[in-house]
């Protein structure tokens, strides 16, 4: 039989193998789902710990997933302190329950780090689909019902576990934080090319670059070019600022620490990229 | 050391329950491994495979595919087959090298549809599970995708969950059938094996869903919650068990009342291990026949604790199950042979055979279910009553001593 001869009314897809999709949609309320990937160093951390921050301070319910095995994207939402990983817990007990691995931070954001093996040995990558599957088996998005989900996923999408936040039913979207600096974009164009290789798989897609400067020569232009030859744009501009080094250095984020710097101000309007805020639009209009 | 089995063979696993209820529906299955649980399903846990043509296939995973994830590879394999025949759907089933290197099904099966234009399902089985939870994913996944909202007034009934995987044979599905058809609901459609894949979209015209086995319940309760049908459980497998489901099909009661199974305190005490279902219709016969017994189920299997009685219980692994022998004060068991090495020695000879496929696979072949309905029960439950009281009576004349 050829291609065309099969071609038929394909019964819709039902939503999916995973549950979690389907527990949400019956929730009522949408839950939006940001993966941000990036070059390892990037300031990933930094930019999803203050965007969660923001977040939370407009009332939002907000959860932030750490995806690397370092388990130490939420630091500054915890005052400084490393909240035990899903892999930790695991490792010691098998049965864990939700509020073993899900802490609250500031503002009440729910957060969770997926960990890892220990160094040298295990599988990081399946270590982050254990997390993940640890949390739906735990139903922790029926039960905590964020509005808003941000992974902050180590590097490069290296493997099938780096891309789960990706997969269908997780993130909705992506978004890629860069500098100017050329490895950056290098990772920025591999990110962006599997997400085009796993379209047909449906999942996320991309939402745009967050710009985390770095103060080199000509960053804006270089950056908004990557954007255009990747078919996409500059979601939001980062200036360098010294303010981040100081928050982190008490472990907290911009946003707590300073939270009437022009620094927080930026990732305040960055949130609303990422969870617009329906009043502001009227109010705009 | 729970997971450590010393004298059961390995049970029959979640990759093998879907590739068992999709055998029969024409659809290209691909178990995605290197060969060795494909090997396990068609050469231990299928008895069709000898008898009937199957479209099971093997992907042929090998250790460079799984490190480079040539995804590509498989699908233009799969291409390949399915530019060769017909096929209703395809399916790609899971098994412990893709669940470690965190393949997507999922993802996997919308490329392929979207390619190959023809259903296709992922099912991210591992090998670690066991059959009914593959039996239950794949009628949940048929249900969600096939099934149409009926136009017409509702007729019938579905026969849900009757696997190989728990000893159902085609004269066992002919059996319940008639059973059925006797009281008024034509089958619409069978789960678990021998149906037209035609049918199967027509299942929600059904007026009553019969469950077979306890792998069938979360499909049940998918169609009860969609459509409204209500179900009964339970095997028709003599007089006392087919008057129970007669009136309650008839009024179509609450799904999950049960039928009567505690005699009175009794003088033996009989530890029933295999299916759920089949044990507790089982029992019901047993002790309609011979109420001076007391009798208990217990099962590795899906478990629901809506139709346990008092003193039922789920085991977890082979560990449990020899501690629970020693503990129970039974004075007979009744389960597959292959569960005899797990009883204390005292016991040695208080214990009747009943084979489960997914436990011993062909080596008791000859035990199927259907020699278990109608007349051919009466001797079943008189010996398992015989075996019982001689075995009651010895301990009593060994306490006296």
């Amino acid at each position: 039989m050829n291609l065309e001869s099969r071609r038929r009314d394909i019964p819709a897809r039902s939503s999916g193998a995973r549950q979690a999709a389907e527990k949400e949609a019956g929730a009522g309320k949408p839950i939006r789902k940001i993966a941000f990937y990036g070059k390892g160093g990037i300031g990933k951390s930094t930019t999803v710990s203050n965007l969660s921050a923001a977040l939370a301070q407009r009332g939002l319910r907000v959860m932030q997933i750490g995806c690397d095995p370092k388990a130490d994207s939420t630091k500054t939402l915890t005052s400084g302190q490393i909240v035990p990983s899903v892999l930790d817990v695991l490792r010691d007990n098998l049965a864990s329950r939700l509020e073993d691995i899900v802490f609250e931070g500031y503002h009440g954001i729910f957060c969770v780090e997926a960990g890892g093996p220990q160094p040298g040995i295990g599988c990081a990558g399946r270590a982050i689909i254990t997390a993940f599957n640890r949390l739906e088996e735990l139903d922790a998005y029926e039960k905590l019902k964020p509005d808003i989900v941000l992974f902050d996923v180590l590097g490069d999408v290296v493997c099938g576990g780096f891309a789960m936040p990706m997969r269908y039913g997780y993130a909705d979207e992506v978004a890629i934080v860069s500098s100017g600096e050329m490895m950056a974009l290098y990772a920025a164009h591999n990110i962006a090319r599997a997400l085009d290789n796993f379209s047909s798989r449906g999942y996320a897609k991309l939402a745009g670059i967050v710009q985390n400067s770095r103060s080199i020569a000509n960053e804006d232009a270089l950056v908004r070019q990557a954007a255009e030859e990747l078919k996409t744009r500059v979601v939001g501009i980062i200036p360098r600022s010294g303010l981040v080094h100081a928050a982190e250095s008490v472990g907290k984020t911009v946003v707590e620490c300073f939270p009437d710097s022009p620094q927080a101000a930026v990732y305040a309007e960055l949130s609303h990229f990422f969870h617009p805020d329906p009043a502001r639009r009227e109010a705009v209009c | 050391m729970s997971y450590l089995f010393q004298y059961l063979p390995p049970f029959a696993a979640d990759y093998s329950g879907v590739a068992s209820a999709l055998h029969d529906l024409g659809g290209l299955v691909v178990i995605h491994d290197a060969s060795g649980c494909t090997g396990s399903f068609t050469g231990y846990d299928e008895p069709r495979w000898f008898s009937g043509k199957s479209s099971v296939y093997c992907s042929g995973l090998r250790e460079f595919d799984a490190i480079a994830g040539n995804d590509d590879r498989l699908l233009g394999n799969i291409r390949s087959a399915v530019d060769a025949r017909d096929f209703n759907f395809a399916a790609l089933i899971g098994s412990p090298v893709p669940m470690l290197v965190g393949f997507d099904f999922d993802g996997f099966a919308r490329m392929g549809e979207a390619e190959l234009h023809l259903p296709f399902f992922g099912f991210p089985m591992t090998g670690f599970a066991r059959y009914e939870r593959g039996l239950s994913a794949a009628f949940l996944a048929l249900a969600e995708r096939f099934v149409e909202d009926p136009r017409c007034l509702p007729v019938g009934a579905n026969i849900l969950g009757v696997s190989p995987l728990d000893n159902f044979d085609a004269k066992a599905v002919e059996i319940i059938a008639a059973f059925l058809e006797k009281n008024g609901f034509p089958v619409v459609s069978v789960w678990g094996q021998g149906d037209e894949w035609r049918s199967i979209p027509k299942a929600a015209r059904a007026k009553i869903n019969f469950v077979a086995a306890a792998s069938a319940l979360p499909l049940a309760e998918y169609m009860e919650n969609r459509w409204g049908i209500p179900y009964v459980a339970g095997l028709p497998l003599g007089a006392k068990t087919e008057a129970e489901l007669e009136n309650r099909m008839r009024h179509r009661l609450d799904a999950r009342s049960r039928l009567p199974r505690r005699g009175d305190q009794g003088a033996a005490t009989i530890f029933l291990i295999g299916e759920q279902f089949r044990m507790n219709a089982l029992r019901a016969e047993l002790l309609e026949r011979h109420p001076l017994l007391e009798a208990m189920v217990g099962s590795f299997f899906a478990w629901d604790l809506s139709f346990a009685d008092e003193g039922d219980c789920f085991i977890s692994n082979e560990a449990e199950a020899i501690r629970h022998l020693a503990q129970g004060d039974f004075d007979l068991v009744v389960g597959d042979p292959l569960l005899r090495e797990l009883m204390p020695d005292s016991s040695e000879k208080h214990f009747v055979a009943e084979a489960h496929y997914a436990i011993s696979a062909r080596l008791y072949r000859e035990h199927v279910l259907s020699r278990r309905f109608g007349s051919a029960l009466a001797d079943f439950l008189d010996e398992i009553a015989e075996r019982a009281f001689i075995a009651r009576a010895c301990r009593s004349e060994r306490l006296s001593a």
